[in-house]
């Protein structure tokens, strides 16, 4: 593997929070039509830990995926990454964090379609100055590890629906990233597919990787050490599917992302 | 009905809903037509031609006016009179002319029309136009006239030729008038009646100039153009038709049946067609308007502006057509696909490429093989045929080379290999960008081509003269040619005296031409002028070719003389040395060898198989193939059209500069010297072509704009900086420059195949290397740093709306 791609892993855990959303509140449009998107959020991921965002439609769930991904800027609040506050990092610095430590995987699958499967999965690598051959080898590996190895040929519109998911999140683990954020993963796939997505969602916190899914389903939820759900922007709930899981345990004792339900409002 | 109704709705909400991705169409539409309406306007104004006898159909003479005048008014003739005198003015050298005519005439009104004032409405007033004293005296003066003072009340012009300086007065017989051209009768149409009159004299008026020629040119190269624009609108609306994938898999799913999609997309297409046509139309006809000032002045005339509808109709039905086929094409490949396939926004399969590769090599060899068959045997329609095929042929080979290009990407960086998979994949609208700039380029490149060639050939030959020579002949002498035009005698002894009598160290040599039939006629100045074509002339009376033995191309039909073929007087064949080399004093021609090997061919020359062929002859392009002798002219005069005048050595600039300083009128002169190359006539059009291209270039940024958004915001958010995407629509760009240059390329090469198959002086084979440069380098960098700039704006797109 090359220098660039072995850097990459160097990354520090600051607070025990692999991100940290701190008072988020987004709008769209100017007074009186002003949409609030996310208002106030509090929202903490764990390494290793996935957690699952629920909440009916027009709920804020895309919007603080996109702005923990760096996508979007919040209107107010601040999102820490690794140490790093986001929004006073410049637009290359914040290229780089999404580069390097943070992977998507959207509903839609985003693949590019000039690309193909394997060229898709190496994008990000290429983009960091990897080589084309090692770039491809790591790509190769990942596809062979969510059983697409010898589809790495292929172009997206030769692919099935779970098999352009599964290009996506290997796209989305290449170059070993902390943090794997998820919209609606499994919503345009067959329930055997999606189950498979999921199993592959839930392998990559294995090592510390962080996960968060957007999901309307109650089913893949309940894969995730957390759920929380959102309405009309604002956090209603956070809970543990599963209390006896590792974060279970820590939720418990409050050393990681410690939620109570606090008028609407993780802290 | 209720469907139609409900397509037209939607396609009119669609429109106004997506409006900002029409403008690029919309603008390059509107533009086309401005340009076309205003071409065919222009023309068709400035080629109305112009009448001497105002609205008369004709002009009548006779010895009895009066009785013209009964028989015109018993006849119910529209007509009118127009009465011209010349007075003097007092104080001022020549005379005014005065007119008289009826004011308001329907027939004569155009020669006299007030445009301030009023009409003179007795003996001492008149009308003027502006310039005719000096633009000294206005409206309200009073000026001295042919013995009497007259003020002036009006002004008025002459709109058939607002040059023409008159004096407007009802009466011209109250002056004292120093010419009387007498009065002129212009009548509406001539009839019969007037047949009854005795001395009557008619002349006829042959109306305006046929327009249709002019009329038919224009509209080819609008359609030339219009095929340009339909090439970008088509690859336009293949991008819209890319975005619209789901509006219209919505509408299949609710029931829409696959007639009604294209309806929509037609319907689209048309709407777009009849606001960009309506849009140019106005906007041609406006800057016609600006421009008439100008035309007035270039023509002379006042011109009320005339828009034929017959004329535009072609403009204007390919204004709205184009668009709307081209719309309603891609919506047809849509239609191949499924419903579900439709509303998840799946792309089309693109059509394989090879069949239609395989079109247009075929197309090309036989547009190539009709153009130079067509060439050689000056068959005109074979000839057009070929020059159309062979372009069009090598056009369809765009979508080839659009694929292979995405090909060779896969060894190109991200994202250049992005740009590169992305054209292939949409092959079809891609190969239509590529043959729009390709045909932009197309022609500098060919002019590039040919120009060099004919440099090339020029360069291979010796310059024009020797160092020690140079020429004086006729204006319009074309010494490689068979036509002779205007050779002026008297201009071209006179500038023989005046060089002897100026430069005596030049010894000058007549030289003379055999005229067979010469034609005389008069200049202006009354002088003989002898118009000797070397050409149908050369058949004699029994019909046999006098000249054709000495014609050396080699095709099996006769042909005539290239070259002119000087007399071999004494002193000629001495000023060129060539006094040995005629040992046979019976021969009748002097050939320059080798390069004419065919006429030792005895079949060929059968009636002067006496020729002689001169291999030391000098080969200065300025002196001719063939010297004849002064026996073959038979029975015809020499004439002589310059002279040979030569230097003891070679000729220094002082001699060049008193030549040049001598008062030589009715002659021109040639000198020894290279060729002048025609760089700056290449380097022209490829400035322009390559402005055009660019042009094109920027409306396929603008048109691709939202779709490298979506990938420039994939690349975003996988961590690219946003020159990823700026460098995705650079190498778009560039691709499609480069490929469309290759094509071009081709394209310029096709000329050249007949002009290399001319069995004798083929021009060669050249390779171009500055226009290489230009169009397969420099443009393809200059279109890439286009899309650079332009995509700015598109590639900074990090938005929420392409995730979720």
């Amino acid at each position: 593997m090359s220098t660039a791609l072995s850097q990459r892993t160097e990354y520090s855990q600051a607070a025990g929070h692999l991100i940290s959303l701190v008072g988020v509140r987004r709008t769209y449009g100017e007074v009186p039509r002003e949409v609030v998107a996310l208002d106030h959020v509090d929202f903490q991921v764990a390494p290793g830990e996935m957690v699952a965002i629920m909440g009916p439609s027009g709920s804020g769930k895309s919007t603080l995926l996109t702005i923990a991904g760096g996508l979007e800027s919040p209107t107010q609040g601040s999102v820490h990454f690794a140490g790093k506050q986001l929004e006073q990092l410049s637009a290359k610095d914040l290229a780089e964090v999404r580069r390097r430590h943070i992977g998507f995987v959207f509903q839609g699958f985003n693949l590019l379609d000039g690309l193909t499967a394997a060229e898709n999965v190496a994008a990000p690598l290429e983009i960091d100055g990897v080589g084309i051959g090692a770039a491809r080898d790591e790509a190769n590996r990942l596809l062979t590890s969510v059983g697409l190895g010898d589809r790495g040929d292929a172009f997206p519109d030769d692919l099935s629906g779970g098999e352009r998911q599964r290009v996506a999140i290997a796209r989305g683990l290449v170059g070993e990233r902390r943090l794997l954020l998820a919209d609606e993963p499994t919503g345009a796939l067959d329930s055997q597919t999606g189950q498979g997505v999921l199993d592959l969602l839930r392998s990559a916190c294995v090592g510390g990787r962080g996960v968060v899914v957007v999901t309307h389903d109650p089913n893949v939820a309940a894969w995730a050490h957390r759920v929380v759900t959102l309405r009309d922007g604002r956090v209603e709930s956070s809970y543990r599917p599963n209390p006896t899981d590792q974060f279970g345990a820590a939720y418990s004792s409050g050393s990681v992302g410690a939620a109570e339900h606090n008028g609407g409002v993780v802290r | 009905m209720s469907a139609r109704t409900f397509v037209r709705r939607w396609s009119w909400r669609q429109v106004r809903k997506e409006w900002r991705q029409y403008i690029v169409i919309l603008a390059m539409l509107t533009i086309a037509v401005a340009a076309a309406v205003t071409a065919m306007l222009t023309v068709y104004n400035l080629t109305g031609g112009s009448s001497e006898w105002g609205n008369g159909g004709a002009e009548v003479t006779t010895e009895d006016e009066e009785a013209l005048i009964r028989v015109l008014e018993s006849s119910d003739t529209a007509y009118g009179v127009i009465h011209e005198v010349e007075v003097d003015r007092a104080g001022v050298v020549g005379s005014v002319q005065v007119r008289a005519t009826e004011p308001n005439n329907p027939i004569t009104d155009p020669l006299a029309t007030l445009t301030d004032g009023r009409w003179p409405a007795g003996d001492d007033e008149i009308a003027i136009t502006d310039g005719v004293f000096f633009d000294q005296l206005k409206i309200g003066e009073s000026v001295e006239l042919g013995g009497r003072s007259v003020e002036i009340v009006g002004e008025v012009e002459n709109t058939l030729q607002l040059s023409e300086e008159f004096v407007f007065a009802l009466d011209p017989a109250v002056f004292e008038v120093q010419s009387d051209s007498g009065r002129r009768f212009l009548v509406a149409e001539f009839n019969e009646e007037l047949l009854s009159l005795s001395n009557i004299g008619v002349s006829t008026n042959d109306g305006p100039s046929d327009r249709t020629v002019f009329t038919i040119m224009v509209n080819v190269v609008i359609a030339f153009a219009m095929l340009e624009v339909a090439l970008l609108v088509g690859a336009g609306f293949a991008v819209i038709a890319r975005r619209r994938t789901r509006q219209y898999g919505l509408l299949a799913a609710a029931g829409a049946p696959p007639s009604m999609v294209k309806s929509a997309a037609a319907t689209t297409g048309a709407i777009i067609g009849v606001v960009g046509t309506v849009t140019g139309f106005v906007l041609g006809i406006a800057i016609v308007s600006m421009l008439l000032p100008a035309m007035e002045t270039t023509v002379d005339q006042r011109i009320s502006l005339a828009i034929p509808p017959l004329a535009l109709l072609p403009t204007l039905l390919l204004g709205v057509l184009v668009p709307t086929l081209a719309a309603r094409r891609p919506a047809k490949a849509l239609n191949r696909l499924s419903i579900a396939a439709l509303l998840s926004s799946t792309r089309p399969r693109p059509d394989p490429v090879g069949r239609l590769a395989v079109l247009g090599v075929v197309l090309a060899g036989l547009g190539a093989v009709m153009f130079v068959v067509g060439f050689n045997n000056e068959d005109g329609l074979f000839a057009v045929v070929g020059v159309l095929l062979g372009p069009i042929g090598l056009l369809l080979l765009a979508p080839l080379l659009v694929k292979g290009m995405g090909r060779l990407a896969a060894r190109f960086p991200l994202s250049e290999r992005l740009a590169g998979r992305s054209m292939a994949r949409y092959n079809r609208r891609s190969a239509s960008m590529v043959a729009a700039l390709g045909l932009a380029l197309a022609i500098p490149m060919g002019l590039a081509v040919v120009t060099t060639s004919i440099d090339q050939r020029a360069k291979a030959r010796p310059p024009s003269l020797a160092d020690d020579q140079l020429i004086v002949w006729g204006e319009d002498v074309v010494p490689s040619d068979f036509v002779l035009a205007e050779v002026d005698p008297i201009a071209i002894a006179a500038a023989g005296e005046t060089l002897s009598a100026s430069v005596p160290e030049l010894d000058l040599t007549p030289i003379q031409v055999v005229v067979p039939n010469p034609d005389d006629s008069f200049n202006e100045e009354g002088r003989t002028m002898q118009f000797p074509i070397l050409g149908g002339e050369l058949y004699n009376g029994s019909n046999e070719c006098n000249f054709c033995s000495i014609n050396t191309i080699g095709n099996d039909k006769e042909e005539w003389l290239a070259e002119i073929a000087w007399v071999a007087t004494p002193e000629m064949l001495d000023a060129l040395g060539l006094s040995d080399q005629w040992d046979d004093k019976t021969a009748s021609a002097l050939v320059r060898g080798p390069g004419h090997a065919a006429i030792k061919d005895g079949e060929r020359f059968q009636v002067f198989d006496n020729v002689q062929v001169a291999t030391e002859w000098p080969r200065a392009t300025a002196i001719p193939e063939v010297l004849i002798s002064p026996s073959f002219a038979g029975e015809e005069q020499p004439t002589t059209i310059g002279w040979l005048a030569i230097s003891d050595g070679p000729l220094s600039d002082a001699t060049i500069d008193k030549v040049r300083r001598s008062d030589l009128s009715g002659v021109k002169l040639a000198l020894p010297g290279p060729p002048a190359s025609r760089w700056t006539l290449r380097a022209l059009g490829l400035a322009i072509g390559s402005l055009v291209g660019l042009g094109i270039t920027g409306s396929v940024v603008v048109l691709l704009a939202n779709e490298l958004a979506r990938d420039s915001a994939l690349l975003a958010s996988l961590g690219a900086s946003p020159r990823t995407g700026r460098r995705m629509m650079a190498g778009i760009a560039g691709q499609l420059a480069l490929i469309g240059g290759l094509i071009a390329v081709a394209i310029g090469y096709l000329p050249l195949a007949p002009m290399m198959s001319e069995p004798v002086d083929q021009f060669p084979f050249v390779v171009p290397w500055g226009s290489l440069l230009v169009v397969l380098v420099i443009f393809p960098l200059a279109a890439a740093a286009m899309g650079w700039l332009l995509s700015r704006r598109a590639a900074r797109g990090l938005s929420l709306r392409y995730f979720v």
